[in-house]
């Protein structure tokens, strides 16, 4: 990102003059209280909002310019995990996680073996038939989870994805993205919960304050 | 591709089976703009059929002028013979005329002695060729005609044919008129409907667009479930349709009146049932796609 600025209105601003960048392969945190504008900064990457000014670069394009059309394919490299989850509720865990292959017109048999191994992998597979509102709140972000891997993203971005779990459910989330990271994917994770900082080894942190840049290390 | 037509059907059949209430309603609207299309049709359909045979039995005479000469007539038969559209003629000499005058009205025989002359003009009875059996085409044979030496008046009986061919294009006017007013109304009523279920599924559709799945992608089944919607109004609307021509045509068959028995007697040929049918499909696709535009805004 460089020169980066975001205003809801004309008064206050969510994001002012941020200037960073993120290498592939990276694990980052952005850290800051609530509203300090993380949020805003994972949305701007994913191209839900645009900046009001400045330039936002994933794989060296600006992605400000790309025409409605374009997003869903930026998004299709890309896997998010969000607080609230975002499950299809109407849908079992097993077309969930499917549903991203489904986009791309993976064969399904191909479809059924990749999403039986991620759902073991994140350790969920035994409940594939149940539905996101039959499971815990820990289960439901290990399907997130699933899904946001499971098209192999190069980036992995998660907005507050242990906001509604207990410490010992945080530390394994952390411990899938870290598995994840190992593997080349860079993953940005937004977070208020310092203790979180202390799971990863090798990571970076950039904190947040007001919408400023006031850590970067 | 086959794959991503297949999720389309299921999702959009799945949609339908679950939201019955508003698909029914949608479905209904569409039934009574199909079903007033198809009485039309039916009745435009057969009047201009009857308009066919009618005027295939055209028949133009000519009154001639008392005592043209035998040359003259010759003339005149030389110039019939050469008109294109004039198939075989026939001379009815005066006392022909009278004969027949006499043979159909015999109540009336001892009119022309009461009169003191035959009254009956010679003339000749025409044939028109087929391909020259139209109002338009016999109103210009008729003028020219006219225009012959010798010929006292020309006469066509094209009244019924050109009442019937008035009623017909007055019949199309109200038809695609009404038809208009309630496809517009099947359109939106669609539209309303797939509108209400996408406002119902947003979530849905925004989860569907943060993982990255394509306009086409949101929008297929929605438009499945609107072309499905269109689909079963169409049948329905073409079985409605047969079931009342099976029911008037029975209670015109014991009717005494000939005329009405006469009216309906074909329903719509094959490609007409394709037409109802794919024209109902036709208006859930484009009511469904005017409503799911406004969801798929990234």
């Amino acid at each position: 990102m460089f020169k980066v600025s975001k205003s809801y209105d004309p008064v206050s601003s969510a994001l002012i003059d941020i200037s960073l960048h993120i290498r592939k392969g990276e694990f980052v945190f952005i850290t800051g209280p609530s509203g300090a504008g993380k949020t805003t900064l994972l949305k701007l990457i994913y191209r839900e909002e645009l900046p009001t000014r400045g330039q936002t670069l994933v794989n060296r394009r600006n992605i400000a310019k790309l025409p409605s059309r374009k997003i869903p394919y930026l998004r299709r490299s890309m896997g998010i995990v969000f607080q609230d989850f975002k499950l299809l509720n109407n849908k079992t865990i097993f077309d969930n996680v499917s549903f991203v292959l489904k986009i791309l017109g993976v064969p399904t048999a191909i479809t059924k073996k990749k999403v039986y191994n991620m759902l073991r992998m994140v350790d969920i597979h035994h409940k594939m038939k149940s539905f996101p509102p039959q499971l815990s709140g820990g289960e439901q972000q290990r399907v997130a989870i699933a899904r946001a891997l499971i098209n192999d993203p190069v980036l992995l971005l998660a907005d507050e994805p242990t906001g509604n779990l207990d410490p010992e459910l945080s530390m394994e989330i952390m411990r899938l993205f870290e598995e994840a990271n190992q593997k080349g994917t860079t993953v940005i994770v937004a977070t208020h919960n310092p203790s979180l900082l202390r799971s990863i080894k090798n990571k970076r942190i950039i904190g947040l304050d007001r919408g400023r840049v006031v850590k970067y290390y | 591709m086959l794959r991503t037509i297949r999720y389309f059907l299921q999702e959009g059949w799945s949609s339908l089976w679950h939201n019955k209430g508003p698909n029914l309603l949608s479905i209904a609207i569409i039934v009574v703009s199909l079903y007033v299309l198809g009485v039309f049709l039916v009745l435009s359909t057969n009047f201009s059929q009857i308009l066919e045979r009618w005027s295939e039995n055209i028949q133009v005479n000519i009154y001639l002028e008392d005592n043209l000469s035998e040359p003259a007539l010759l003339y005149l038969e030389e110039r019939l013979g050469s008109l294109p559209e004039i198939g075989e003629f026939v001379y009815i000499s005066k006392q022909e005329a009278l004969q027949r005058f006499q043979t159909l009205f015999p109540s009336l025989q001892t009119l022309p002695a009461e009169i003191g002359e035959n009254p009956f003009p010679p003339s000749y009875e025409l044939n028109i060729k087929k391909e020259y059996q139209t109002i338009d085409g016999v109103r210009r044979l008729a003028r020219r005609l006219e225009g012959l030496d010798g010929i006292k008046e020309v006469s066509y009986d094209l009244q019924w044919v050109e009442r019937l061919s008035t009623v017909i294009k007055l019949l199309r006017v109200i038809g695609i008129f009404l038809v208009g007013v309630l496809v517009f109304s099947a359109v939106s009523t669609t539209a309303n409907v797939i509108k209400l279920l996408a406002y119902a599924r947003k979530d849905e559709i925004d989860i569907m667009k943060l993982v990255g799945a394509s306009g086409w992608f949101i929008k297929g089944p929605f438009l499945v479930e609107g072309m499905l919607q269109g689909f079963m109004a169409g049948v329905i609307s073409l079985g409605l349709l047969y079931l009342s021509y099976e029911l008037v045509t029975y209670y015109l068959s014991l009717s005494s009146n000939l005329l009405f028995g006469f009216l309906l007697f074909a329903f719509l040929p094959v490609e007409y049932w394709l037409g109802i049918i794919g024209g109902g499909t036709l208006v859930g696709l484009v009511g469904s796609s005017i409503s799911i535009r406004k969801f798929l805004r990234y």
